[in-house]
């Protein structure tokens, strides 16, 4: 027995030897990267998107009351600035948000036009239904702002009908209560609860908004935004791209959803430049500076590729779709290093059913 | 040797430690299947999915809708009755059989330690585990005896043995021994482990119990062997199995069922104890089997022709674990060879691998979507181990040639793998039309050379 203790304690000082630091993770960092996410990140992007929210329904009601092409206008505006906002908390389906499915009820395109002009026309809807979700949210404001009529004058006739107003009353009301949920359950109990949640098994804030960040990348800034459109997973599809009856802005919220996404990764605050606690500074602390350079370099491959796109993705898959293959394709190399190596290194398992293993 | 052969062949053994192992180890199976079943895993595992993994030549073998839950019931009952030791031999083959066919349904679902219980329930068809403290003995003074050949004995003794020390082999390898992989990811992020989990932040740790390990493995079976050091190496096991049930959660019932089972190592007094405890709460008289009869001659024609059978059957076992000589390759990068080898818990390794699916007459060509196939498990072990991406390969050719227009295609794997914390790598040729290659113990060509080194068995 001495003999093999003897052993050990060789060992143990052959391992010191091999690795200086502690390629670990403790609670107390857990902790900070948690405070980090909330405060810096979560938190002050739902302040945003709400505040533009405000505006919006500001702006409706205006419309509501006074039917003008100028009103149109500003709501119309009004309702880019919350587009662009929604894209910066679309990552986190975490809390209220999951058990709501907030982001399918906000964000699902392309939008079932038939059954939006069914319901107008006088269908019976309830928009809480899950088989309403591409019937509302922002990504049916885009139909009802822009895509009713071809001229503005005639989308304003349009609303001189009662339950056109009623519908778009509807889905404003319905994005303004989910919204509301959300942000409400953040700035009360449930940030708390976030940052002391700081297990490591499946359950924990730290895995989950991991898996969240992925699942955003993957399928939201990926497929959903351009891989659809661009026929990676079958046809191409030139109305299948976010905010398709606006049209011109796909690109713009394309890049503020990547910058997002990327500002997370780093843990820059959500507006800033900081590089604060965040999987950046995890994986660094593992000794993984390897896959940071990796990532690095695949999110500035992956921004460039996407600013050389049109303002208008339908108008790039129609023209010239090889342009969206090319961001499909970088697209691509992050997503490989996420769901492997990453999830690998910080030794969290991607959102699955669960079972032994050995 | 002839000579020791013959003396070893006519010994006996109480017929005690036997039975308390069948008891106790028919009761761990109960539970096991108890608790997959709450775990809702027959649901997730074998209905849910619409497409399954098969073992190469098994895939007739296949979950078999609702009637599943019925298997698993067979299997349990089984399990019970061969605890209690109610018509011993039929429900022991019953056993074995419905086990075994559940673990072939799927080799998503391939792990070590259920090889392993298949292959105990097999050895337990043969022996003499229900002339003692059985239902069967109860009823039929006939099938009552207090004494069996050793050997029966011994022949689970060497199972575990094997086990064990050739899961010690496999970890003598540089990225066990010297790069504490992959208990260093593992073991990062276990601050919460109740007990244990402030030690996990000190450096040394992952490489101290790397090390504990292997060397646990190469020896507890030996030290398990001898009186002397019997009660060590078993106190041993229980820290053991209890850290690693408490570190690594996912590896379920395992621990337990190593701790019950290594206890046939023990003198058959301790056995009779336990049995004697059993019995008095059941309120039967464990005396009656105590009759000092001897099963069968030790030389009688048929224990010759199980011992035979079993020979056969460990002679197997001994060699099978090393046929990943016979392929090139880093074996834990091929796989090759890999399973059915007491290669427990070595690889931290994960891929990413989706398909392009050509139609050769158009030219056309898009992405498979995995999810649309295979559950996120599935999903997961696919993608980094060939012959699943080779399996996978060919239903997706079959589907889409079934449900379009596309009768001619060609399917290309874009797939990347890492291991042990390097960064990943291409896996598989990308040049490789899966579709026209075919599955064989053969090696795969198609498969990228390994970029690094590890050294070692």
């Amino acid at each position: 027995m001495k003999k093999l203790l003897y052993l050990l304690i060789l060992i143990s000082a052959f391992g010191c030897g091999d690795s200086e630091e502690s390629r670990t993770i403790s609670e107390e960092q857990s902790t900070v990267i948690l405070t980090n996410w909330a405060d810096n990140f979560i938190i002050p992007a739902y302040e945003e998107y709400l505040a533009q929210l405000d505006k919006m329904e500001e702006a409706f009601e205006a419309f509501n009351s006074v039917r003008s092409v100028g009103n149109l206008e500003t709501l119309r505006t009004r309702w880019i600035e919350t587009y662009t906002a929604w894209q910066k908390v679309e990552i986190f389906q975490i809390g209220k948000a999951e058990s709501l499915n907030f982001q399918t009820y906000i964000n699902l395109y392309p939008v079932d036009v038939e059954k939006i002009e069914a319901s107008i026309k006088g269908e019976e809807y309830n928009l809480e239904l899950p088989s309403r979700r591409n019937q509302q949210g922002l990504s049916a404001m885009d139909y009802l702002l822009n895509g009713l009529a071809d001229s503005d004058e005639t989308i304003v006739a349009k609303y001189e009908a009662e339950e056109y107003r009623t519908y778009l009353s509807d889905v404003v009301s319905r994005i303004r209560n989910l919204s509301d949920q959300v942000a409400n359950d953040w700035k009360g109990a449930y940030r708390e609860e976030y940052i002391t949640n700081t297990s490591s098994s499946s359950g924990g804030s730290l895995d989950k908004t991991t898996n969240d960040f992925i699942f955003h990348f993957e399928k939201m800034l990926r497929a959903n935004k351009v891989s659809n459109a661009a026929g990676v997973f079958g046809s191409k599809d030139e109305t299948s791209v976010e905010a398709f009856y606006k049209n011109d802005i796909s690109r713009m919220l394309y890049l503020v959803s990547l910058e997002s996404s990327k500002n997370f990764f780093f843990g820059n605050s959500f507006n800033g430049d900081d590089q604060k606690e965040s999987l950046r500074s995890l994986l660094i602390e593992l000794d993984r500076s390897d896959l940071v350079d990796q990532i690095e370099k695949g999110y500035t491959e992956l921004n460039e590729k996407a600013s050389m796109l049109s303002d208008s993705f339908s108008e790039q898959v129609l023209n010239d779709n090889t342009k969206m293959l090319e961001v499909h394709d970088a697209s691509q190399t992050l997503v490989r290093y996420f769901k492997t190596d990453m999830l690998s290194a910080l030794n969290i398992g991607i959102d699955y059913q669960d079972g032994d293993g050995d | 040797m002839k000579g020791w052969y013959q003396s070893y062949i006519v010994k006996e053994t109480e017929a005690a430690t036997l039975a308390a192992f069948r008891i106790l180890f028919g009761l761990m199976m109960v539970l096991s299947l108890i608790r997959f079943w709450l775990k809702g895993w027959i649901q997730s595992l074998y209905i849910e999915p619409t497409f399954f993994f098969s073992y190469y030549g098994f895939d007739w073998v296949k979950p078999i809708g609702l009637w599943t839950y019925l298997l698993f019931i067979i299997c349990g009952l089984s399990a019970l009755a061969v605890s209690i030791g109610w018509k011993y031999r039929f429900s022991s083959v019953v056993f074995f059989l419905s086990f075994t066919y559940i673990e072939l349904m799927d080799k998503t679902t391939y792990l070590n330690h259920y090889y392993f219980v298949s292959l105990m329930a097999f050895i337990m068809i043969w022996l003499p585990a229900e002339r003692y403290a059985s239902v069967d003995a109860y009823w039929d003074e006939t099938k009552r005896s207090q004494r069996i050949p050793k050997w029966s004995v011994d022949a689970i003794k060497l199972m575990l043995g094997i086990v064990y020390f050739y899961a010690g082999l496999a970890k003598l390898n540089s990225d066990w021994l010297f790069h504490a992989q992959p208990l260093t990811i593992w073991l990062s992020n276990k601050y919460d482990t109740p007990l244990i989990g402030a030690l996990m932040s000190w450096s040394w740790i992952p490489i101290v119990m790397s090390w504990t390990g292997a060397l646990y493995d190469l020896l507890v079976p030996f030290m398990l062997c001898f009186r002397r050091t019997r009660l060590i190496a078993y106190i041993a096991v229980i820290g053991f199995h209890v850290m690693t049930g408490l570190l690594l959660p996912q590896i379920g019932m395992f621990p337990y069922i190593m701790i019950i089972s290594t206890l046939i190592f023990f003198n058959s007094n301790v056995h009779h104890q336990i049995l004697k405890v059993i019995f008095r709460c059941l309120g039967i008289n464990k005396e009656i089997f105590d009759n000092g009869k001897s099963y069968l001659s030790c030389l009688s024609l048929r224990s010759r022709v199980v011992m035979y059978l079993l020979l056969v059957f460990f002679a197997l076992q001994i060699f099978l674990p090393f046929r990943n000589l016979l392929y090139s390759g880093e074996l834990f990068w091929t796989e090759e060879g890999y399973r059915f080898s007491w290669r427990v818990m070595l690889m931290e390794k994960a891929g990413y691998t989706t398909f392009k699916i050509v139609d050769q007459n158009t030219g056309r060509q898009f992405f498979a979507q995995n999810e649309n196939f295979l559950t996120p498990f599935q999903e997961k072990q696919m993608s980094f181990q060939p012959d699943f991406i080779l399996e996978y390969a060919h239903f997706l050719k079959t589907y889409y040639e079934q449900t379009t227009d596309m009768k001619d295609i060609a399917i290309y794997a874009d797939s990347f793998v890492t291991l042990n914390g390097r960064l990943s790598t291409r896996y598989i040729d990308p040049t490789v039309d899966l579709t026209k290659e075919k599955e064989s113990f053969k090696h795969k060509t198609w498969i990228l050379p390994f970029n690094d080194e590890i050294k070692g068995l």
